[in-house]
């Protein structure tokens, strides 16, 4: 067994430092080490998009990256895309909209819907299909979460914006 | 003070009391639970679909530090018996079968468990797994059911004396009259292929047993963990109070998680083994190769028409590819039985029912269980005739249809339809789709040689199962009826809670129990707290019926809740009623305040909480002290009216609902493209619009990829070759088009807030898709009897096509 690493990952805001081994996926160090179980695991592929991140600033997937490539590296997780306990736009709009169901894809979904929309403040639909296509959700067909993105895009402005 | 009145809130798109912690990311799913010295299992897998197990060699993985066990099947099997499920069916075949959830002496199917490894780690109980020699004979796989059917066929289990574990020919009214006086008699081969709804969290378990109690506690995320506690408890040898099952958010289930007691009970035993809590959560991989699949079913079905298109009779051969076990089974290929002719009047049918062991992963519940396939067999029948006959396949709909003035309609089986308008909902759906603009389009571009289809399918889907089913599996069984249970608290402070015994697993089942509770205590739903999940020791007692599966929510748990809030409200009543010193009939319930009729005089739910709970010195003798409601509620239906016959009402609501697809074959790829869909469906009395629609939404995304995307194969050798998410194609938000749905509110006859039971839709989702493209390809004269939309073929047949 290769020798530990020392990682010290940034996550909303919060800086967390442990002794890993070099294969732990930055998810396991999320969820288990950071405590932050909002992330959810739902596929050994990279296809499911259940584990969506931001590193710093860019969506990725964090069952497909160590954590020690995320080394001094900042990370948004869903636990920090609210802010004292108020919802964020996207979030709201995912509610008013009956964008979840079972909600385990939810927090992916989010961060890739922040995504987006930090890149395409107007998407079209064809544009918010394609931009969440790396997250599945097997509950709703995903006509409500396209709903959801669109009309938080409409209300326009802070929507897009990174927490910081 | 309640910040609402109750009024119309049963109707209300109420927002989710469950969004807020799912939003945030503090949802408490199974993984996200840590207990102290607590242990990782992973599971050692069979690469082979069929194969003797000649030796396990374990000593390298316990070589690896951090390793604690190694438990192999046949140590598994010297502990617990085998799992009772089998025992339901009364075939001798079926009787000799021995489930222990895990491969002993032979593994039956690829993926099944052959060793469960336990570990400090999860990283070191994989690595670990890949040090387990095993050492396999490998035998011939059993993998066409009809070839299994054959006497001389390989069993798929030691000690069968076949792998058909049940027939049985079930026939109704006059067959032979129905198809000699037929004009036109259509036959079909139709084989509806394996599929799987393959929620986005796969099976999930913790399990730790407390020597000192001798209690089993079980946090995973069953969908029916009344039924598991109860099948895990037989086999691990102790008494079903001593085994704690806990649910709370839950990520989808649609029928898969019905499935998963064989794991819960092995994970069960490796925590009294080990003396530590052991975690076990499942790897999509693992879950596409051996949770449970849908029924694979194969057809030979035959229609007789008149002329003009009334239908006179069907006959079926039904071949149902169980897989390697029986799990729910026979339940989906028998759950035609409920709702036998669909919408449609037709009275003369046989069904030969064939359930065959094959060595594949063993099939269970999916959402629309055994129902979907069903409609498959009924609506590419009738839509084959209907090109025959040259009618529109809208026409020939509207003439078989059950008329809403001859309801309530007694099927032939003895289902008592419970009210309706199938006419009205298939004239809607097609306004909704413009039906006829689309038919003149498609002519036009027909000209062009574009190739447009348009697919209808009107479905049926049975809720609120009578447990009289069971008694045509094992003869003599005094099973039948269905319940739920709820309980309604109010403390001393006034605080309302209640607890039901269902797993919500997206179904927003918070938000609807407190919309009924609020609408009869003329309160908010927000002033109602209900217990987010499901917890044996804590939540309503329901037996081993608690959890949700086909749909029984919005049937029997309406039920209990709506019943639990009239007892309560009667409570509170009496309560302030004594307060106020008048008698009860002078008071009636307002915002939450008892109140003397025509006066402003009356007290709150803090008064009459404290004075029930705190005061309870001052109470007369015939006042129950506290706030506590309970209720079980029982469903009307009665035991099989003639077991021989296979005759009886075996479900208590008729939901029903229509969907049309129009579709474009590019000639060039084969791939098929939605350009619309619709659907309409007709689950009674919605409690919550909003939640209605979402639900019809998920259920389209997956009927609606089975027919395009989804399938689970396996090659020659029985090895799946679809078991990630690369080749197990669930779409994406790209590959699905926008869905347009609408909900038709035909009260439900027989239930008490008229509600029916939604979201599995029939199939009309799925059959709208393939009639769409057989309807596209008819004028090349290809005729399509497969469930599933393959590019490949249909590009095959295309290039093959003489009208090309
Ligand atoms: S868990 Fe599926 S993509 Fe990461
Ligand atoms: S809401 Fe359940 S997977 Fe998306």
């Amino acid at each position: 067994m290769p020798d530990r690493k020392r990682v010290e990952i940034k996550i909303n805001g919060e800086s967390y430092s442990a002794e890993v081994e070099p294969r732990l996926l930055l998810v396991d160090f999320l969820r288990g080490i950071a405590r932050l179980t909002g992330t959810h695991v739902g596929c050994d592929s990279s296809n499911c998009g259940a584990c969506t991140v931001m590193m710093d600033g860019v969506t990725v997937k964090s069952c497909t990256l160590f954590a020690v490539q995320a080394n001094g590296r900042e990370i948004l997780t869903i636990e920090g895309v609210a802010k004292d306990g108020d919802l964020h736009p996207i979030q709201q709009s995912f509610r008013d909209h009956h964008a979840l169901q079972c909600g385990y894809c939810t927090p992916g979904m989010v961060l890739s819907a922040l995504f987006l929309l930090s890149k395409k403040p107007n998407p079209t639909e064809r544009e918010v299909r394609l931009g969440v296509s790396g997250n599945l959700c097997r509950c709703t067909g995903y006509q409500n979460i396209v709903d959801a993105i669109l009309a938080a895009a409409k209300r326009g402005g802070q929507v897009g914006r990174r927490p910081t | 003070m309640s910040t609402g009145t109750g009024k119309g809130v049963i109707g209300q798109a109420v927002k989710r009391k469950e969004d807020k912690r799912l939003l945030i990311g503090k949802g408490i799913f199974v993984d996200d639970i840590v207990l102290p010295e607590m242990l990782f299992a992973s599971f050692v897998r069979s690469p082979y679909a069929h194969a003797r197990i000649k030796g396990i060699d374990a000593s390298g993985a316990m070589k690896l530090p951090g390793v604690v066990s190694v438990v192999t099947g046949e140590e598994f099997a010297s502990f617990i018996k085998p799992l009772e499920a089998h025992s339901l069916l009364d075939t001798s075949a079926a009787e000799s079968l021995k489930d222990y959830g895990i491969a002993v002496k032979k593994a039956i199917y690829h993926g099944e468990p052959v060793a469960a490894v336990v570990a400090v780690d999860k990283y070191v109980a994989k690595d670990a797994i890949g040090l387990v020699e095993v050492n396999y004979d490998p035998l011939h796989p059993v993998l066409d059911p009809e070839e299994s059917m054959d006497d001389k066929a390989v069993r798929v289990q030691d000690g069968t004396p076949s792998n058909v574990v049940w027939h049985r020919i079930f026939s109704y009214g006059d067959l032979d009259k129905a198809f000699s006086g037929a004009d036109l008699v259509v036959k079909s081969r139709l084989y509806f292929h394996r599929v799987m709804t393959a929620p986005l969290e796969p099976y999930a378990v913790i399990a730790s047993f407390d020597k000192g109690g001798g209690i089993l506690t079980i946090n995973s995320n069953s969908s029916h963990p009344g039924r598991d506690a109860f099948l895990i408890a037989r086999s691990l040898n102790m008494s079903p109070n001593k085994v704690r099952m806990i649910c709370q958010d839950n990520g989808g289930s649609f029928g898969n998680k019905n499935n998963m007691y064989p794991y819960i009970m092995l994970v069960g035993y490796l925590a009294m083994k080990t003396g530590r809590p052991v975690k076990w959560i499942m790897e999509r991989n693992e879950h596409l190769l051996a949770s449970s699949h849908g029924n694979e079913m194969i057809y030979y079905g035959e229609m007789a028409f008149k002329n003009d298109g009334t239908i006179l009779g069907m006959k079926a051969r039904m071949i149902a590819d169980e897989g390697s076990e029986l799990r729910s089974e026979p339940r989906g290929a028998t759950n035609w039985i409920r709702q036998l002719t669909s919408v449609y009047r037709f009275r003369n049918i046989q069904m030969d029912i064939n359930c065959v062991l094959t060595n594949k992963c063993p099939t269970a519940s999916m959402r629309s269980y055994g129902k979907q396939q069903h409609s498959f067999l009924i609506e590419s029948l009738i839509e084959k005739a209907a090109r025959q006959l040259t009618m529109d396949p809208a026409k020939i709909r509207f003439k078989n249809f059950i008329l809403p003035k001859e309801m309530p309609y007694k099927n032939p089986t003895g289902g008592v339809y419970d009210g309706g308008d199938y006419p009205t909902c298939l004239k809607r759906t097609l306004k909704m789709v413009g039906y006829e603009a689309w038919r003149e389009r498609q002519r036009k571009l027909r000209e062009e040689g574009k190739l447009i289809g348009i697919g209808i399918s009107v479905a049926m889907e049975a809720y609120g199962g009578n447990k009289s089913q069971m008694a045509l599996w094992r003869k003599g069984l005094k099973s039948s009826g269905d319940t739920g249970s709820a309980m309604i608290k109010i403390d001393a402070e006034g605080h309302v809670s209640a607890s039901v015994d269902s797993m919500s697993m997206g179904h927003s089942h918070e938000t609807t129990t407190a919309q009924i509770i609020a609408e009869i205590l003329t309160l908010s739903p927000d002033d109602i707290d209900v217990f987010p999940g499901f917890d044996s020791w804590i939540t309503a007692y329901g037996e081993r019926g608690s959890g949700s599966y086909g749909s029984r929510f919005g049937i029997v748990h309406h039920g209990a809740i709506l019943g639990a809030a009239q007892k309560m409200r009667e409570k509170i009543l009496r309560h302030g009623a004594f307060m106020l010193g008048i008698p009860v009939k002078k008071v009636d319930l307002v915002q939450g305040r008892v109140r003397v009729k025509g006066t402003k005089k009356s007290v709150g739910l803090k008064e009459v909480g404290f004075n029930a709970w705190m005061n309870t010195g001052v109470l007369p003798k015939n006042l129950e002290a506290g706030l506590v409601a309970h209720h079980v509620y029982n469903a009307p239906l009665k035991p099989l009216e003639a077991p021989e016959l296979g005759r009886g009402n075996f479900s208590l609501t008729y939901s029903y609902g229509a969907a049309v697809a129009v579709v474009e074959i590019d000639r060039e790829t084969g791939m098929t493209s939605l350009l619309k869909f619709v659907c309409l469906e007709d689950p009674g009395k919605c409690i919550n619009p909003m939640v209605c629609e979402g639900q019809v939404h998920g259920q389209i995304g997956h009927q609606m990829s089975a027919a395009l995307f989804e399938r689970l194969i396996y090659d020659e050798d029985g090895r799946l070759l679809t078991s990630t998410f690369k080749d197990y194609l669930a779409p994406t938000a790209a590959d699905l088009p926008k869905l347009e749905t609408a909900i038709m509110e035909t009260p439900a006859l027989f239930t008490p807030l008229g509600t029916r039971g939604m979201a599995e839709g029939g199939g009309a989702p799925l059959v709208a898709v393939v009639n769409a493209v057989r309807d596209a390809l008819s004028p090349l004269g290809i005729e399509l009897e497969n469930s599933y939309i393959e590019p490949e073929d249909i590009l095959k047949r295309i290039r093959g096509s003489s009208h090309r």
